[in-house]
């Protein structure tokens, strides 16, 4: 086959695949992150490095997977730099969360977001993207031992943060 | 409905919040192509040899617009002559000694402070700083915060050390992106080089000090996007040996602009030595 050939099967399917996975990891990318911006950045960085490894991973079986794989780590990296670098980017005059009532979704975003990226992806992967432990373990490149305790520890953290009434989210 | 379920439907709904935005399929592609083609062309070479080619880099780029000189400058005739304004001639000179620079190990001392700028509120300057050095041709390099987190880069392989243990990081592009007050490292050179290559102004100021001690200064000035519609200004004093011909120090200034938060702003200098020593740093053990 021309590399010419591949070159253009290669791209029609991983076309294909970005068209049919574009929606579901952008709002992973958005409940990883929470913000747009950011995670529309961290799936297009990510889409492009997959792209450099297309023809391993489709003939592996599970590109899915691997992009998964590509945002929790992405994320936790950029989390690991952003705490590094500029402090200025996290402004200490930001009004008091708890001082605006505010929408129970915001209130779940605000939340997740106090909790380290790890246990943030457990909490992402396990209830918005329907994994079973051992999966999650696998995108985490843990055991899934420690994949019940972050999990425990995030639900144990939402809990204390979110409204008990009956208006809010309750973990 | 069990608390499962009711997490799991307020997760949904969270994602659902903000409006969907179409795949880029055409972009993605071909932002791929490139990708690859670098790829390709960083493995030939070393991939952290350009890591550090772009630490010099990316302090210049992030050193920003016409800071002025500590000093009145006298201009360097030889300069002075080919130098017209804001030149393509001091950019073209600035860009090959950062070039140059970033070709040799190196060490660095970056220090700073950021501070927030809310109109008729003081805050309190919050300092950050880190050392460290780079060797492209091994290629390793490591870089250590006042807390004493750090970062070391063997081969392709990156380590963080915090909390205690030491982490391998298992992002690919992490060695590209490294973080660290202003030092940002970065393996794509061209990418650092964009904002003062083609966009802002790049000034020759003239020459201070005499023998070993003389430097040309250039100004630097520039506007970076962030994330959104974030932006940051920049402007930066440069100050390139002139025996060395390398980077010896970037005074920077920066203005963040912010859409949804108060304006900051972060002051830094990054010293730069040690051009050409040998840089020693041990693989870490990872874990438990």
């Amino acid at each position: 086959m021309s590399v010419l050939k591949q070159r253009t099967e290669q791209d029609t399917a991983f076309a294909a695949f970005v068209a049919r996975s574009w929606d579901h990891h952008l709002r992973v990318a958005r409940l990883l992150t929470g913000d747009p911006y950011r995670a529309e950045e961290l799936l297009q960085d990510s889409l492009v490095r997959l792209y450099q490894h297309w023809r391993r991973v489709s003939r592996r079986g599970d590109p899915q997977a691997y992009l998964r794989r590509m945002l929790v780590n992405g994320n936790t990296s950029s989390w690991r730099r952003r705490r590094r670098e500029h402090l200025v980017a996290e402004s200490p005059d930001r009004a008091d969360p708890s001082a605006v009532p505010a929408e129970p979704a915001e209130e779940l975003r605000r939340a997740l977001l106090t909790l380290p990226p790890r246990q943030r992806a457990v909490v992402v992967l396990r209830y918005y993207a329907d994994l079973g432990e051992r999966e999650v373990a696998a995108v985490l490149g843990c055991s899934v031992g420690s994949v019940k305790t972050h999990n425990s520890r995030a639900l144990a953290r939402l809990r204390s943060l979110l409204p008990q009434d009956d208006e809010g989210v309750r973990p | 409905m069990s608390q499962d379920e009711e997490l799991s439907r307020a997760l949904h709904a969270l994602a659902d919040e903000d409006d969907g935005v179409p795949a880029p399929v055409d972009d993605l592609v071909r932002r791929g192509h490139v990708a690859a083609r670098r790829r390709t062309a960083a493995l030939s070479v070393a991939a952290v040899g350009a890591v550090a080619a772009v630490g010099v880099v990316t302090a210049i780029a992030a050193s920003g617009p016409t800071a002025p000189p500590r000093q009145q400058a006298q201009p360097d005739p030889a300069v002075r002559g080919s130098d017209r304004g804001p030149t393509d001639a001091a950019r073209t000179r600035l860009v090959a000694v950062v070039r140059t620079s970033g070709g040799d190990s190196f060490r660095f001392d970056t220090h700073g402070t950021n501070r927030h700028t809310a109109p008729g509120r003081s805050t309190t300057p919050q300092g950050f700083g880190c050392t460290g050095a780079i060797d492209p041709a091994q290629p390793v390099g490591y870089y250590q915060l006042p807390n004493g987190e750090e970062t070391r880069i063997v081969g392709d392989d990156a380590y963080v050390y915090e909390g205690g243990k030491w982490f391998q990081e298992t992002d690919p592009t992490f060695s590209h992106r490294i973080g660290c007050g202003r030092v940002a490292l970065s393996a794509s050179p061209s990418d650092i080089l964009d904002p003062i290559r083609n966009t802002g102004t790049v000034r020759y100021l003239g020459r201070r000090g005499s023998g070993a001690d003389a430097v040309d200064v250039y100004g630097v000035a520039y506007v970076r996007q962030l994330e959104g519609p974030n932006t940051v200004q920049v402007t930066a004093t440069v100050r390139v040996g002139v025996r060395s011909q390398r980077v010896a120090e970037v005074d920077e200034s920066s203005v963040y602009r912010w859409k949804q938060r108060t304006d900051s702003t972060s002051e830094s200098v990054t010293t730069y030595s040690g051009y050409g020593e040998p840089v020693t740093v041990e693989r870490p053990t990872v874990g438990p």
